[in-house]
């Protein structure tokens, strides 16, 4: 299956999928959009490896985003994680069971932050490929975006 | 940047710098400015003896008239270690010619999982030249401890096993066997080429 090369998809399926939870906004209202930019991932080149997806969230609704849960074709399980550094240096990982983006608000996730966790890749990542990583938000929408493999 | 456990506390450190640049300039001397965060004055490295995951040993006494980098990770890391050993490829491509004298050292804090072709497989995905180590526990606890730093193993709940937390930091260490610097995650690579290249200088 190929998925076409971008960076950013519009999300026009939390608007319809507000609608069919009975969410209705009025015919006047701006659409609104929630965005997934410069998604990439870092390269694998073995099948069965654990490796780490970035993307950028863009909430640009006057709602609160939750993504649940997230898959990918290209992995057998695809995680929600966190690092962090202490206050000695030392580096922390969390899973996480959630991201949350607030209305009007930006997260980025980046080496050293949010990233997700891509376990048990079921085909070499090099550099150029693109891969699809799928996004399950709390409200029932169901979101993709590409993600290209980076070195 | 901040400091690994039981170091010289800030104050020393800034006292330490002070003397040393007021000798420098007694000396006729300029004293070197580096990005990292600077061990003053600096310290005899530790003894670091392991496997080297390609074979034989590896002993950091060995590498006298190279500077090192040392970095404590693991290869089920997916996001601090692959992070740090891109920087590093980036550091060794802006080298040049001088990335000859200069050792990128992984060594592998998880030796129940990263068996040598694991390990040996993983860091020369990013540059053959790097070298991976690693040895028994008791081994790496000594190390760690000899670094100031600690390694333990987390239960996440991730399908990843568990993972470790170690040290996000790269250490330096100088031609002449003496810790020299220390890099938080993230360094950026033409400060660390300008360190690197002072260090090199004899600096």
């Amino acid at each position: 299956m190929k998925f076409a090369p971008t960076s950013r998809l519009t999300l026009g399926l939390v608007a319809l999928a507000s609608a069919l939870a009975g969410c209705h906004r009025g015919a006047h209202q701006q659409a609104t959009t929630f965005e997934m930019e410069d998604a990439w991932v870092r390269a694998a080149p073995d099948s069965g490896s654990t490796t780490a997806a970035y993307i950028r969230f863009v909430n640009g609704t006057a709602d609160t985003v939750v993504v649940s849960h997230f898959s990918s074709e290209d992995a057998r399980v695809v995680e929600l994680h966190e690092s962090s550094t202490d206050s000695v240096g030392e580096s922390h990982m969390a899973m996480r069971d959630s991201l949350v983006i607030a209305p009007a608000h930006t997260l980025v996730m980046r080496p050293g932050g949010y990233h997700l966790m891509l376990i048990g890749t079921t085909h070499g990542l090099t550099p150029g490929k693109m891969i699809r990583i799928v996004m399950h938000l709390s409200n029932g929408a169901i979101v993709a975006t590409s993600a290209r493999v980076q070195p | 940047m901040q400091l690994c456990k039981a170091r010289p506390s800030p104050g020393r450190i800034g006292s330490l710098v002070a003397a040393a640049s007021i000798i420098a300039l007694a000396a006729g001397c300029k004293p070197v400015s580096f990005h990292g965060t600077a061990y003053e004055p600096p310290e005899k490295a530790p003894s670091v003896v392991l496997q080297k995951a390609s074979g034989g040993e590896f002993s950091l006494a060995d590498q006298h008239g190279s500077v090192v980098l040392l970095f404590f990770g693991y290869t089920h890391c997916p996001d601090i270690c692959p992070t740090t050993l891109t920087d590093w490829k980036r550091v060794k491509s802006a080298l040049g010619r001088d990335a000859s004298r200069v050792r990128f050292v992984f060594i592998s804090v998880d030796p129940a999982r990263d068996d040598p072709a694991t390990l040996q497989r993983y860091v020369s995905r990013f540059d053959p030249d790097f070298i991976a180590a690693t040895g028994d526990s008791a081994t790496l606890s000594n190390i760690e401890r000899s670094f100031h730093v600690t390694s333990t193993h987390e239960e996440t709940g991730s399908a990843n096993g568990y993972a470790v937390t170690h040290p996000s930091q790269t250490f330096v260490i100088d031609k002449r066997g003496e810790l020299r610097l220390l890099y938080s995650f993230g360094m950026a690579t033409a400060d660390v080429v300008s360190d690197i290249r002072e260090l090199l200088r004899g600096a």
